[in-house]
């Protein structure tokens, strides 16, 4: 049989250089996607998946990655570091107050940075065309009362006594979102639902969901369990349809 | 209870402190011109606490946000098209030609030289980008000539990352059509 004679050495310099090249190509890629991949990586990409130039600090995306696959397996999230964001956001609210009071002005829109409105005056900007969507007062208790906060360019709505407690509605006009793993279908748009347990001990439930042009947040300060779920969803499917 | 329709409308991109800023803005190029502009701006929060915009511009290809309540991380970057191509990022590694303004207020976290920043209570934080586009600083972007260029708009976004789902929010603050403003640069 004709043919280059194979020996051992020949073989070694074969085989050696090119498991290298394997390894490091497996070794480089691997660490290339932790890099940059979306799921994996410090480096923040846009939807076109381009680098945008930020990169979120290493434990803060370890910790989204770590709530992301407790929702997925443990059916809820904990940020026990933080404070449940309606909390956040009462007590925000009554430092700005404190602050117009003490300057004389504890009814400056401006210093206070939000408004308070009922539902029958909401309508007449609803008319007009110009407020943002909100709640139907009908998921609204008598006592309830609903603010507006501004902020850039997010519209934040507080409303106080539904019957979910307090619901934070969160819309981001003009805004697109990463993909994330739903698990609900509203007004039908996939969107998620998640368990949250805050600093002690205290349970939120919120759904996030792309609709439109907007993507909307809605927390509760309350968990919302399973039975109660048909009608928080329907509230939402309500707020949802409402937008443009 | 007083009701205020002056907050429902200043929701939207024209108020009165937002015109303002522009036209200051506008008047300037280049990186000091961004530098200026942004303490300029910053300034203009200050002095009107409750106000809030996000933007891009022309010239200093800027994005601004900030937040009264939530602690967040927010991101801000921005592109540039030219001739209908997508040019680089402000925000590359190494910045071509930056400017970013943090934390106005001092009460701030970063992350490393980029607009990233954390909103915390203090309502006075914005990330600015930008201070190239402009003939005294010779730079890829800065070639834009009269006639030769078209399809020249800056897109500024803003992203905002939601901890508990892990997911990013891009947020347009704004798309402008340059291609009026070009005689900037000519003559």
């Amino acid at each position: 049989m004709k043919g280059r004679k194979i020996n051992s050495v020949s073989v070694f310099r074969f085989l050696v250089p090119n498991v290298l090249m394997i390894a490091l190509s497996t070794c480089t890629s691997t660490i290339f996607a932790q890099i940059t991949g979306p799921d994996t990586g410090a480096a923040i990409l846009d939807l076109d998946g381009n680098e945008t130039g930020l990169v979120l600090p290493p434990e803060q995306l370890e910790a989204g990655k770590k709530n992301q696959d407790s929702l997925t397996h443990r059916g809820f999230v904990e940020m026990l570091d933080e404070s449940r964001r309606v909390d956040l956001v009462i007590s925000r609210m009554e430092e700005l107050r404190a602050v117009a009071v003490r300057k004389g002005r504890p009814d400056d829109p401006d210093l206070l940075g939000f408004i308070e409105f009922t539902p029958d005056q909401y309508l007449n900007f609803r008319r007009s065309g110009n407020a943002p969507v909100t709640l139907d007062q009908k998921y609204l208790l008598p006592e309830s009362r609903s603010f507006m906060i501004r902020e850039s360019p997010t519209i934040t709505q507080l409303h106080s006594s539904t019957q979910f407690g307090n619901v934070l509605i969160e819309e981001y006009p003009d805004t697109e979102s990463s993909y994330t793993r739903p698990n609900i279908m509203v007004a039908g748009q996939p969107g998620t639902l998640a368990h949250i347990k805050y600093q002690g001990n205290s349970w939120a439930s919120a759904l996030y969901i792309q609709y439109g042009s907007s993507f909307f947040i809605i927390e509760t300060d309350r968990k919302i369990e399973p039975d109660m779920q048909p009608e928080f969803l329907e509230m939402i499917d309500d707020l949802l349809r409402q937008s443009k | 209870m007083v009701y205020n329709s002056r907050i429902w409308l200043s929701i939207g991109k024209n108020n009165s402190v937002q015109e303002q800023g522009w036209g200051v803005v506008m008047s300037f190029h280049g990186t000091v011109g961004c530098i200026v502009a942004a303490l300029l701006l910053t300034q203009a929060q200050i002095s009107e606490s409750a106000d809030h915009f996000s933007r891009a511009n022309c010239w200093n290809n800027e994005s601004l946000s900030w937040s009264l309540i939530q602690q967040q991380w927010r991101g801000v970057f921005s592109h540039h098209w030219k001739n209908g191509v997508k040019q680089h990022y402000v925000t590359e590694n190494p910045p071509a030609y930056p400017s970013c303004v943090l934390g106005v207020n001092g009460d701030h976290d970063i992350y490393g030289f980029q607009c990233l920043y954390y909103v915390t209570k203090e309502y006075r934080h914005a990330g600015v980008h930008g201070g190239f586009l402009s003939s005294d600083d010779p730079h890829p972007d800065g070639d834009l000539s009269l006639f030769t260029t078209t399809d020249w708009y800056v897109e500024g976004k803003h992203t905002t990352w939601i901890k508990p789902i892990n997911k990013f929010l891009f947020t347009a603050t704004s798309a402008i059509d340059c291609n009026g403003e070009i005689g900037q640069f000519c003559c």
